[in-house]
């Protein structure tokens, strides 16, 4: 059996051989030559206007957070979604738990103030 | 391609449903109602507790025990780990109301996440599949460490519980990569027929599996802080508020080990000597570890860590002995927890109760003199801590006889030895305690009026639940492990 | 409603749990507790002599026998029963109590009602040891009596108690821990599914694996006795703890060793006991020597009846190693009389410590001309721990020495040596502390006894001069169970002309033929007659 993993090893050092060499490479012959434009934290291209390490609220956390958690239960609905009709009755039923506790959730933090700025 | 409607057996179902339905409803109560008593939600949790050990004692285990492909296993060892860790709970609720630094906390989020962790620790027990072996352990898991962190002013719980969320979370990377590679080998995350494929064709030797298996090994040896996975425990248990810390020592043990348990039973006896090495092992170490450590202790909540990082060890023993397939290893197994479950909870009430408002008793000098100030209390204590070391005639001792009769009778010799020469090592820090609390004079004169907020009607029921506990399991045990013994498993 | 044995063995602990319901705050309450304790204790002495009058001499069988299911999935029952061999010893501990608590009305003046509690739980622990048939049982009370005897020490002893109490818990439970995996051995490799006693007696496991299964019951044993090389936490105990717990200690908890010895580990084990039995005995002799001339240096009073205790029990390994009937009957004998002696003499160091607040030999002397009656006891106590003829000691010293030298006249020699020493240190340390011409001032007003210290010696004393003069009730009901003992243990029982014990030396009261019938074994012995 270990056999069948050959190729998938093989590639495995190829590929991180390659990345290796390239940057051993960079790092030996390449000329350096910075300047600040070069060391400047790239933004989208554009030239930041304060430095990269400000602080920001914790709202913002928190909103990310609560994206995140219903964002990752959507893309569970959705393949669900799309197989509906196969699944049946059963399919529906299973879901039902499911939806209810993500409506709960989502009304628990609303009356928790969660998703007012002030 | 439509799925039937699996046959579901809502009576084994139930206990589950009650506590996670009761966990959202006191979730929802406290964000709808966050002005109402505190009292309420409590009882409320209770009343949950228990009416889901009413259910689970109610449901006798029949012949379809596994449902949804063995997803969910109700059999005799599921209902007798149900009850331990409904048990567990419903002290640390009690402890809880109990504690006066966890009086100002939103009421519904801390108990709602002790339901929802519980709801954990059982689906984690009562299942054949590994993958809900890993979804169990992350519902409690995370519960936990928030719960771990719940005093969020104190700087220890926010130690407490940024070290056992890093930690915990590499050791089920550590156990879910192990369960991959178990899947690998065998080709099923259901034990049975990890088994079954184990017996046929014998893969066993592979080193994936081989691999997988330790990885699993390591990862449960996190949550039941075997050696050398326990770093985490002290600091954790001596941050967290002392109810959770209670919660902690029990409720993640029991579940753990009963997934370890499901686990050796399946593929123990055909893994080969390697595991037994290693079981034998991991105990002397835990047991060793655990005691020679808490000798050095001056926090007592540092010293219960050691003590149940020992207690782990003993547990372990039993563990070595299903894997050699002792018939006496399970009811041994379940009844010991059971009796650590009081002593440990009552020890730790007693820790909760002897506080006073504002500061809680974690040193060990504080209790000197307790004897005389609170008599009872003290006795109470020196109780658990007599069980605590295994004396007769308390539980603890015949729970420890039970475990290493498991282990005699499979051909252990030295395990044992090892095993009661690490419990009079346990003594001389368990009598410890009883030496200060009878033969100190108490230095200055402690708060007396610790327990006399709304609480000590908790406290006090927890203490005479455990105290009972222990002294009736350590005079007339025999028809609770005759309920160990016959909780046999459907496994083999 | 259980039976007369059972009533013995747990009546002390529900004396101790109704005590718990009663307030020692004020004077009037602990005078309350006190009374309680007592009557309990008495009533459980009492029923100890209905137990005493009711058992039949002339069996070795197991008597008052109560058997009722305990832990039935590993074949653990609750069996209790007496014979020949633990009838002395219960009798002897439900004798002691009583005047330990007797004792204590005045010298235990602070946490009254706990120190009576732990002295009834540590009864019920005692007598329970004596009297289980069940391996599981045994072990439960054996550890179980720890705590009390800790508490005792740890609570209401001298300075240095916490260490003494610590010590004292920490060796006994070394030693016994080895024998629950030796008991957990025992019932699943050896078989038979049941942790009966009397079941595994007749059952001796292989010999090949005797060795390791005696160390380990022999251990446990060999520190609570103590012998030798185990004995320090003895005199750390003693000197700490408070009288009543030394006399416990002395008279009761150090004859658990040898009635371990005696009643599991050598018949359990006949043939590793035979091959241990050189080293036990060399032991046995150290200790008899070395305690001897310990106490002899000793300038604590406490210290030396102590170390004499060392010594003395010494003299009943070496008669139980002795693997004949007189040695062990001796043997039984000499646990009752240290029980007694050693108990009284620290009755005695008790009073004369409550007068002056000193152990020291140094700041007494010349008690005997203001405290008269005080004295005499000391006398008379002192006498019959060094073996005087017409006292207890004696009794069972010689039969001890005339078992010894059937086995080996060389331990003989060396226990005798150690009969003269403690001639020696004990008539010195009265010499000292009754008196000389010096009368330290501090001493010059010394009360005599009072009428409670009266009722508790008077006891004493009776018993020391009833088994001196006149043992034979007492022996006939040790001697046949000594006799199927020493089957059980796998030696010839020596044939000597009937009733093999008495008083030797044809005291008035004593059974005439007896010494002869001593004499006339020993001579055989000597010309080598009848030597298996």
């Amino acid at each position: 059996m270990p056999r069948e993993y050959v190729p998938i090893l093989t590639l495995l050092a190829l590929a991180g051989g390659f990345g290796l060499l390239t940057l051993a490479a960079t790092f030996l012959f390449g000329k350096r030559r910075p300047t600040a434009r070069k060391a400047a934290a790239y933004e989208c291209g554009i030239i930041p206007q304060t430095s990269a390490r400000g602080r920001f609220s914790v709202k913002f956390f928190l909103v990310a957070i609560l994206f995140i958690v219903f964002d990752v239960e959507t893309i569970f609905l959705y393949p669900w979604a799309v197989a509906f009709r196969d699944l049946g009755l059963y399919g529906f039923v299973v879901m039902l738990p499911f939806m209810g506790l993500l409506a709960a959730s989502l009304v628990y933090e609303w009356k928790r103030g969660a998703l007012e700025w002030d | 391609m439509t799925i039937p409607f699996p046959q579901i057996h809502w009576a084994y179902l139930l206990p589950v449903l009650l506590v996670v339905g009761g966990a959202v409803f006191v979730l929802m109560w406290d964000a709808f109602f966050p002005q109402r008593e505190r009292s309420f939600l409590v009882t409320l949790t209770l009343a949950v507790l228990a009416s889901a050990l009413g259910a689970s004692l109610a449901a006798q285990p029949g012949s379809e025990a596994a449902s949804m492909g063995g997803m969910y296993l109700y059999d005799g060892f599921t209902r007798f780990v149900f009850a331990l860790i409904l048990l567990s709970s419903f002290f640390s609720v009690l402890l809880s109301a109990a504690q006066r630094s966890l009086e100002e906390v939103p009421a519904g989020d801390y108990l709602g996440l002790i339901l929802f962790a519980t709801s954990g620790m059982m689906l984690m027990a009562a299942t054949r599949s590994l993958l809900m072996v890993f979804v169990g352990l992350e519902i409690f898991s995370l519960a936990l460490y928030v719960l771990a962190g719940f005093l969020r002013g104190q700087p220890e719980g926010n130690e407490a519980a940024l070290k056992y969320f890093l930690l915990g979370s590499f050791a089920s990377g550590f156990l879910l990569y192990g369960m991959a590679l178990i899947f690998g080998a065998t080709g099923s995350v259901d034990l049975m027929e990890i088994a079954q494929r184990l017996t046929t064709s014998p893969p066993s030797r592979s080193p994936a599996f081989l691999l997988g298996l330790g990885f699993v090994v390591v990862g449960l040896g996190f949550k039941v802080a075997a050696a050398p996975f326990y770093m985490w425990t002290p600091d954790v248990y001596e941050g967290s508020p002392t109810a959770v810390t209670a919660f902690m020592s029990v409720g993640p043990k029991v579940a753990a080990f009963a997934a370890f348990f499901r686990l050796l039973l399946a593929v123990g006896p055909r893994a080969g000597a390697e595991l037994d090495a290693i079981l034998w092992v991991m105990a002397v170490l835990t047991m060793t570890a655990g005691n020679v450590s808490a000798i050095w202790q001056s926090n007592i909540k540092r010293m219960l860590a050691y003590s149940s990082i020992a207690h782990a060890g003993y547990i372990l023993v039993a563990l070595a002995a299903v894997r050699r397939g002792s018939d006496l290893a399970t009811g041994s197994f379940l009844f010991y927890m059971l009796v650590y479950a009081l002593m440990n909870m009552g020890a730790f009430c007693v820790v909760v109760a002897a506080g006073a408002r504002g500061e809680e008793r974690t040193r060990i000098e504080d209790y000197a003199g307790l004897g005389y100030t609170r008599p009872a209390l003290a006795a109470a204590m020196a109780l658990f801590m007599v069980s605590l070391a295994g004396i007769p005639p308390t539980g603890g001792f015949v729970a420890k006889f039970y475990l290493f009769s498991a282990a005699v009778k499979v051909g252990f010799v030295w395990l044992p030895v090892i095993a009661v020469l690490n419990s009079v090592v346990s003594v001389s820090y368990y009598l410890r305690l009883v030496v200060l609390m009878y033969m100190r004079e108490p230095g200055e004169a402690p708060a007396r009026p610790g327990l006399l907020g709304p609480g000590w009607s908790y406290a006090l029921a927890a203490l005479v639940l455990a105290a009972a506990g222990v002294l009736n399991f350590g005079i007339f045990p025999s028809s609770f492990f005759e309920l160990a013994l016959r909780s046999t498993l459907l496994l083999n | 409603m259980g039976g007369l044995l059972s009533w013995i063995v747990f009546l002390p602990c529900i004396g101790g749990l109704a005590l718990l319901f009663v307030g020692d705050g004020d004077e009037a309450g602990r005078r309350r507790v006190r009374l309680l304790a007592l009557a309990v204790s008495l009533a459980t002495f009492a029923l100890s002599l209905a137990l005493y009058s009711g058992f039949q001499g002339g069996t070795a069988r197991m008597q008052f026998a109560e058997a009722a299911s305990w832990m039935p999935q590993l074949g653990i029952a609750y069996k209790v029963g007496v014979d020949g061999l633990s009838l002395p010893l219960v009798l002897l501990t439900t004798f002691l109590t009583p005047i330990a608590i007797l004792f204590s009305w005045e010298d235990v003046g602070r946490r009254v009602r706990l120190y009576h509690v732990a002295l009834l739980f540590l009864e019920t622990g005692m007598i329970g040891v004596f009297v289980a048939l069940d391996f599981f049982l045994f072990y439960v009370f054996w550890e179980a009596m720890l705590i009390p005897m800790y508490l005792i020490i740890g609570v209401w002893g001298g300075p240095r108690r916490i260490y003494a109490a610590v010590k004292f818990f920490l060796y006994t439970m070394a030693g016994s821990v080895l024998m629950l995996v030796a008991i957990l051995w025992l019932y699943f490799v050896q078989g038979g599914q049941t942790f009966d006693i009397l079941a595994h007696l007749d059952r001796p496991p292989d010999p090949a694996v005797q060795g390791w299964l005696f160390a380990a019951f022999a251990l446990s044993f060999a520190i609570k006795v103590p012998m030798f090389p185990f004995h320090t936490w003895l005199p750390d105990a003693h000197v700490e703890a408070p009288t009543a717990g030394s006399v416990i200690l002395a008279g009761v908890l150090l004859k658990m060793g040898t009635y371990g010895f005696m009643r599991l580990a050598m018949p359990l084990f006949p043939s590793a006991a035979r091959d241990f039995a050189p080293l036990i005995l060399a032991l046995a002799v150290i200790g008899i020597i070395y305690g001897a001339l310990m106490a002899m240096v000793q300038d604590d009073v406490k210290k030396l009846v102590a170390y004499s205790s060392v010594s003395h029990l010494g003299f009943v390994m070496l008669g139980l190693f002795s693997f004949n009937l007189l040695g062990v009957s001796g043997g039984v004998l000499q646990m009752v009389n240290h029980g007694v002696s050693t108990g009284a003499l620290f009755l005695i160091v008790g009073m004369l410590y409550s007068r002056r607040h000193t152990r020291l030999i140094a700041d007494y002397g010349g008690i005997a001309r203001v405290a008269p009656a005080l004295s005499a006891f000391f006398v008379l106590t002192t006498l019959s721990s060094i073996g005087l003829p017409g006292l207890n000691g004696f009794v069972g010293e010689f039969t001890i020495l005339a078992g010894a030298f059937q086995r080996n006249p060389a331990f003989a020699a060396a226990g005798a040596a150690g009969v003269v020493l403690s001639a020696i240190y004990m008539l010195w340390m009265l010499q000292r502390v009754l008196f000389g011409s010096r009368l330290a001032p501090a001493n010059e007003n010394l009360p005599d006894l009072s009428a409670r210290e009266w009722a508790v010696m008077i006891p004493m004393a009776f018993l020391m001069f009833w088994i001196g003069l006149y043992p034979k009730p007492l022996l006939e009901k040790i001697e046949p169970s000594a006799q199927a003992w020493l089957a059980q243990v796998g030696r010839r029982v020596l044939r000597v002309e009937a009733p093999v014990l008495g008083p030797p030396g044809g005291l008035p009261l004593g059974r005439g033929p007896a010494p002869r019938g001593v004499a006339a074994a020993w001579m055989e012995r000597l010309r080598g007659e009848g030597r298996p």
